[in-house]
């Protein structure tokens, strides 16, 4: 109805340009108007007819009057159409998984949907003015000679490579269009913006065409299963798990290492749609490879099961570590976090503690002369430590170049250092003055004034407390809380001074009267973390509770492995991560540094990769050519299932030193996961290309819109307007209404 | 009213500039303490803490645990504060008699301190409640230090209320290379040849005298160890620590001996303070 009104079609008028065909000069036409504007008004003053009786009908004149000399001039449609059966139209059609799903029972699947409703509604039409191509894609785009029968069995979604491949159809054949239908769910990342720049500057609209819901039905998806990629073995690690929930009100989520239950969790879920992130904390077990799955029971009455879970895998270190604690004064909380770590076999805690003014007695070391002076000599000793604790000891105890090893030592060789109220301790003891200042996370006060004292505190978690894994003295969040409420008061503070935007406060000390401060800070730094605690009493939670008690242990060994954890060693092996789904180019970064933490210029390394079955796979290794030590190493991972990467570092004919790690290869899985209508992103592909977004009910006017594509073969035309029913229609009603107007007035 | 006016200005210049003075040294010394928590100074990270107890029937009238108050602690806080840095009471700012630091078993302060010596255990008496909290906090952390005892007598009358506290662990000879003999000074030697700190009136009677160390002359340094090998009591039998520190200022009493003394004291306080 509106394309005979109108005199042309909707989509001549959205591609076309309006303009007057007649010739006559403009200014002519706004004379006359303006003329006569002039001679209704001042016929309708003589007639003495009430002001508003006078505008409504002058208004009702004069748009008579200008339709009048609109349609003399000669409006017309200038647009440009597809030459008849001279352009190409290329169609493509999703063929991966997800095309494969039904998104209600007893539906069609989405793909046979599509395909009936192309062929229903476009085709046909698009055939008869077009040379139509038809395409399958998924990873690529294959042409074919018919929808019916597509295979569906691809494991990923490239739509950037798809209409790249199909756009050089245009260096060959005038492309009018292309018509891209598909849920939008591009797997492969195809689609950055370099790449809708490309396609947009091809000058080829592309028409998508979403199929499947734009909401997920009733699904429950882990859309983020993220783990350390390596961790102490004995340590306790935290599993973050993300859940994406649609109309659920709560779940489960179970955390599996090798199909073994390792951990679960109840999940709430607020709100009718969206994402929830849960943590879960389990114990990383003794050293190995964790091949760790974490899954969320289905919603009752759910379909699509294969996006439920996901893996990682972890390495789970054997190795000892070291850590150096340097106290300037014996002190009770010295002996009580030494009889904490006593026992830990994976720890050791070589200490010195300063018992007179030149003399320090050494405990937990591995040589008679290990720490003979009290701190490192050199830095390469600082430097073979996995973090450094500081006690009340002055920052003048140290000389200019071991307070830079010790600054060197957070952020070059990306060790933790803790340091603990006293004394002599934090801003009493200089600390906030020295090389170190500005890498702690707060502004140790260093004035006149002490910031050491006693204080009686409670100390309480922070909601950051509460998510770490310092912060877990029980299994059971409620339990957890409990833990930590019921223990004893502290009986000193230490002031921190003003905290840095980068602080994480992960407990407070808690006055009685309600008021609290920071108690344990830590930030990052460089590649490695600092962190202050403003107190020395913690011994109270030993002697203040029955000897079975374990809190005051448990503490200090989750600090120290939080502290020890990530200290990277010196010849280091990472994937980019740690599962590849449907994606077979494994990346890894070797790193080789020397005792000191600086690259070795001359290292020769030797990859020696394994696949699942055992066999040998090659490897390539690409130094990054920064001089830092660092290289990629890139191998093709065909098969799916468990990858073990060795690496051997030498230089001078010496061993630097080995690194190992494994990479989980996974088929099948991407198709799974966001495989809901991605609307926004195929809207943005018609809109950037100069296309536009269909839906299947309305695709009828899919053929008319291409030929008024201003792609491929075109030919201008001009489309008279004047003659349109709809001025014919508008003349009538103006003048109509305004004989209706005057009978009712009676002032015909 | 020129010159009230002239007054009046001067008197507010003055003030603007305290108060300016005031905010800028707020600002420049840097001390921008936010917790808003008063602290009280610091106290002593030491305390020699006296265990009183009651007395057996060989007590002494008015309590057998006084003996050598206040000046043994006296003394031996003086000798910590000058041959090591741990911090300790400054007797210098203290009366003798406010250096004397008593606690009964059952006192639940006894837990914030975790160094107990009792003297002249010999005539103690521990009830089974009170030697089930001893137990506790030697199980805890607490470390145990008892001191001048001699003969066979006092031994049984120490022993008896001893093994209420540990029933299950043996009394071991501490070898002369333990680490509580390296701690700080090197004592083996003196260990290894069982030189006797003596008593008082042992020493006035040159140590020969029986009836005064009631047959027990040679020392031994005997120990109860936990379950890593760590020192929780020293018992140190037949010698008078205690004296030797209070007798510091004697100079009836050798010197060499009270250095000894010292140094056995010392070390057992580093000892406690880093096992």
């Amino acid at each position: 109805m509106l394309q005979f009104l109108l005199g042309a079609s909707i989509w001549a008028f959205r591609s076309g340009q309006l303009a007057l065909g007649r010739g006559w000069p403009l200014w002519l036409l706004w004379a006359l108007l303006l003329a006569g504007i002039a001679l209704i008004a001042f016929t309708l003053w003589r007639r003495r007819l009430g002001w508003w009786r006078s505008a409504i009908l002058g208004a009702l004149q004069a748009a008579f009057l200008a339709l009048v000399l609109l349609l003399l001039w000669r409006p017309v449609l200038r647009v440009e159409q597809s030459r008849e059966r001279q352009n190409a139209v290329a169609v493509l059609v999703d063929d991966s998984g997800s095309m494969n799903t039904a998104d209600a029972p007893k539906a069609p699947v989405r793909r046979a949907q599509a395909v009936a409703a192309l062929q229903d509604k476009a085709l046909g039409e698009i055939a008869a003015h077009s040379d139509l191509r038809l395409f399958r894609f998924a990873d690529h785009a294959a042409p074919v000679d018919s929808l019916k029968n597509l295979p569906g069995s691809a494991q990923s979604t490239s739509i950037g490579e798809a209409l790249n491949t199909v756009l050089q159809l245009a260096t060959s054949v005038p492309l009018a269009a292309v018509v891209l239908v598909s849920d939008g769910a591009d797997t492969a990342n195809s689609l950055d913006e370099a790449e809708l720049s490309r396609l947009a500057a091809a000058g080829i609209p592309v028409h998508t065409v979403g199929v499947g819901p734009e909401q997920p039905q009733n699904d429950l998806e882990v859309t983020q299963f993220q783990v350390p990629a390596s961790a102490m073995a004995g340590s306790t690690v935290q599993a973050t798990v993300s859940i994406r929930f649609q109309n659920q009100k709560t779940g489960r989520v179970r955390l599996y290492d090798a199909g073994r239950l390792i951990a679960a969790q109840e999940v709430q879920f607020t709100g009718p749609a969206g994402l929830t992130t849960v943590q879960l904390a389990f114990p990383a077990g003794e050293a190995g490879v964790r091949d760790l799955r974490a899954a969320v029971d289905p919603a009752p009455g759910e379909t699509r099961l294969g996006n439920n879970e996901r893996t990682a895998v972890m390495e789970v270190d054997g190795r000892r570590r070291t850590v150096l604690y340097i106290e300037g004064e014996p002190r009770w909380e010295y002996k009580f976090i030494r009889r904490a770590l006593e026992g830990d076999h994976r720890l050791r805690v070589a200490s010195a503690v300063r018992a007179t003014p030149n003399r320090y007695y050494r405990q937990g070391l591995t040589s008679g002369s290990e720490l003979e002076n009290g701190f490192p000599s050199t830095i390469a000793e600082l430097f073979g430590y996995d973090a450094v604790i500081i006690g009340s000891l002055e920052a003048a105890a140290l000389s200019n170049d071991q307070q830079q090893w010790l600054k060197d030592y957070v952020d070059r060789r990306g060790g933790s250092l803790l340091m603990l109220a006293g004394r002599d301790g934090l801003g009493d003891g200089g600390w906030g003055r020295v090389a170190i200042a500005p890498l702690l996370p707060a502004k140790l006060p260093g004035g006149p004034d002490r910031s050491y004292g006693m204080f009686k505190s409670k100390a309480r978690l922070t909601p950051y407390g509460r998510a770490a894994v310092v912060g877990r003295l029980a299994a059971d969040d409620a339990a957890n809380e409990k833990a930590w409420d019921g223990l004893p008061p502290l009986t000193d503070y230490q002031d921190l001074g003003p905290l840095r935007p980068g602080a994480i406060v992960l407990l407070d000390a808690v006055a009685p009267d309600g008021k609290s401060a920071p108690l344990l800070v830590t930030q990052r730094y460089g590649r490695g973390a600092t962190w202050l605690l403003a107190t020395a009493s913690t011994w109270h939670w030993q002697m203040q509770l029955p000897k079975e008690d374990q809190r005051h242990e448990t503490f200090w060994k989750q600090l120290l492995y939080t502290l020890v954890a990530p200290s990277p060693a010196r010849i280091s092996l990472q994937p980019e991560r740690p599962v590849y789904e449907d994606g077979t180019a494994v990346t890894l970064e070797a790193e080789v540094l020397d005792e000191s933490f600086k690259p070795v210029p001359d290292a020769q390394l030797q990859i020696n990769a394994r696949a699942p079955d055992g066999t040998a796979v090659p490897a390539r290794i690409e130094p990054s050519g920064r001089g830092d030590g660092r290289y990629a190493v890139a191998l093709d991972a065909r098969d799916p299932g468990l990858y073990e990467v060795h690496l051997t570092a030498t230089a001078g004919g010496k061993t630097l030193g080995e690194a190992a790690t494994h990479v989980r290869r996974i088929d099948g899985v991407l198709e799974q996961f966001g495989s809901w209508q991605h609307r926004p992103m195929l809207e943005r592909i018609a809109r950037e290309t100069g296309g536009r977004y269909w839906t299947l009910d309305d695709l009828a006017g899919l053929p008319e819109a291409i030929r008024y594509s201003h792609a491929g073969m075109v030919e201008s035309h001009t489309l008279d307007l004047w003659n349109a029913p709809l001025g014919f229609l508008l003349l009538a009603l103006l003048k109509g209404g305004e004989w209706l107007l005057r009978r009712h007035w009676r002032r015909l | 009213m020129g010159s009230r006016v002239r007054q009046i200005r001067q008197q507010l210049g003055l003030a603007s500039a305290v108060a300016l003075c005031t905010l800028l040294s707020g600002t420049v010394s840097g001390n921008t303490a936010t917790t808003g928590f008063a602290t009280a100074p610091p106290e002593p990270e030491f305390r020699f803490m006296r265990l009183r107890y009651h007395d057996n029937y060989m007590g002494y009238p008015g309590g057998s645990w006084l003996t050598d108050t206040p000046y043994a602690e006296y003394h031996l806080s003086q000798g910590i504060r000058r041959l090591t840095r741990i911090d300790t009471i400054d007797p210098d700012k203290l009366t003798p008699a406010e250096a004397v630091f008593p606690r009964e078993p059952l006192d639940p302060d006894l837990f914030n301190h975790p160094f107990l010596y009792a003297v002249e255990v010999g005539r103690w008496y521990l009830d089974d409640e009170e030697a089930a909290r001893i137990r506790e906090y030697l199980d805890r952390g607490g470390f145990l230090v008892v001191d001048d005892f001699h003969g066979d007598e006092q031994w049984e009358g120490f022993i008896d209320s001893f093994h209420r506290i540990f029933p299950d662990k043996t009394v071991e000879e501490i070898p002369p290379d333990s680490e509580v003999f390296h701690v700080l000074f090197d004592l083996t030697q003196k260990v290894r040849d069982k030189v006797q700190i003596p008593g008082s009136a042992a020493w006035r009677f040159r140590s020969t005298c029986e009836e005064c160390e009631r047959g027990g002359a040679v020392p031994h340094w005997r120990g109860v160890y936990d379950d890593n090998h760590r020192l929780m009591a020293v018992i140190n039998f037949n010698m008078d620590l205690g004296d030797s520190w209070e007798l510091a200022d004697d100079p009836e009493y050798p010197q060499p001996l009270t250095a000894l003394g010292y140094r056995f004291g010392t070390s057992y306080a580093l000892y406690a303070m880093t096992h």
